[in-house]
């Protein structure tokens, strides 16, 4: 009996180990997948403050508050986790699951600067969101451009 | 004396162009101020090529690409003709300007398509995006991006070899693509008249194209 209990403890432990490893289909599918939901998550937002800029949605200043205060709080978030070294589409099967560059995690790398001006970018729409549609379209352009920043670089196309 | 090569519509498309052209490079910079005007030139610049398709087909003999379109081979045995100072004299389009205005449609066309589809996954989207799979769009952004670069050497190149041919054999080229008359050498065929059924027909077609693009969403 001590032996069967044994063997169902050792068989019980090794599948709880390799349990993460086996459950992901691709290396770092969770901090990638987290990431790609998170990126939706900022486009909804976006998009939500491109309409009123636009003119295809009431312009609505609480709700244009509320939006930008969400970009400037996911903008601050520390997502660094998600990010690991050796998940860019240069790595092992990666190819066609991610669009990060390895230019990222590269010494020269100056993402963290380009981080830095999104986040004071968000800040600077949450002081003007809810001031008038003019206010949230002169914010929009120069956030527009924070984010395309690291894009240009660091997203492959 | 001069005669009438170039007529009205192939002129006033040549220059729109112009002024079209050079606001897309301007306003396409990824500063996005611009962006909603970046859209609608472009639109306006699609409903000016598929004129000039259709005008070179029904409209009068030198815009005909029938009357101007060779084969590279053809193309480059005029530059190098040139290169010698000996080349034939062309009331049209020469071979070498043939093939130019063959590339810049193709490409102009190619530009156009892949901005209609794509986006720039932040605020703005083509009117087609949605309709296309994510493939086909990042597709479109990658030859958007690209083209642009080819486009300008090629408006460049066409420049310099509009220049170069002005001043190496004392033509008035950019003159002739505004009044629409070159000298004549005493063996010029003039251009038949303006067909206005066709150029109505072309116009129509064209401005439907633009209007249809212009009611949708952006």
């Amino acid at each position: 009996m001590k032996m069967f209990v044994k063997a169902a403890l050792c068989a019980t432990l090794l599948a709880t180990t390799a349990a993460p490893v086996m459950a992901e289909d691709f290396p770092f599918e969770d901090q990638i997948e987290g990431r790609q939901g998170y990126f939706q998550m900022v486009k909804f937002n976006m998009g939500v403050l491109g309409e009123m800029a636009k003119g295809e949605r009431d312009y609505d200043a609480e709700l244009a508050q509320a939006i930008a205060n969400n970009l400037n709080s996911a903008a601050s978030m520390d997502n660094s986790l998600m990010w690991p070294k050796g998940s860019d589409m240069d790595a092992e099967g990666l190819s066609d699951k991610t669009k990060a560059k390895a230019a990222i995690w590269q010494a020269d790398s100056d993402i963290g600067e380009k981080h830095k001006a999104w986040v004071a970018a968000t800040e600077t729409m949450a002081e003007n969101a809810g001031k008038g549609v003019d206010a949230l379209r002169d914010a929009i352009g120069p956030l527009g451009k924070s984010c395309k920043a690291c894009h240009k670089e660091y997203k492959a196309k | 004396m001069t005669v009438k090569i170039w007529d009205l519509p192939t002129r006033i498309f040549h220059w729109v162009l112009v002024l079209l052209f050079v606001f897309l490079i301007y306003s396409g910079s990824w500063d996005d101020s611009l962006m909603k005007w970046h859209f609608y030139s472009g639109y306006l610049l699609s409903g000016l090529i598929l004129f000039r398709i259709l005008w070179g087909v029904v409209g009068t003999f030198y815009a005909r690409f029938g009357s101007f379109v060779v084969s590279p081979i053809k193309g480059l045995s005029y530059l190098k003709s040139v290169y010698q100072k000996k080349p034939e004299h062309f009331y049209g389009h020469n071979p070498a300007g043939g093939i130019m205005v063959v590339m810049l449609i193709m490409f102009l066309m190619l530009q156009v398509a892949s901005g209609l589809v794509t986006s720039d996954d932040v605020l703005w989207e083509g009117p087609f995006y949605a309709s296309v799979s994510d493939e086909l769009a990042s597709l479109g952004a990658e030859i958007h991006h690209t083209v642009q670069i080819i486009l300008q050497c090629l408006v460049g190149f066409h420049v310099l070899g509009v220049i170069a041919h002005s001043v190496l054999f004392k033509e008035k080229l950019v003159a002739s693509m505004i009044t629409g008359t070159k000298p004549d050498l005493g063996n010029a065929k003039a251009r038949d008249k303006i067909n206005s059924i066709a150029l109505l027909l072309c116009f129509a077609l064209s401005a439907g194209w633009v209007y249809y693009l212009f009611s949708l969403p952006i």
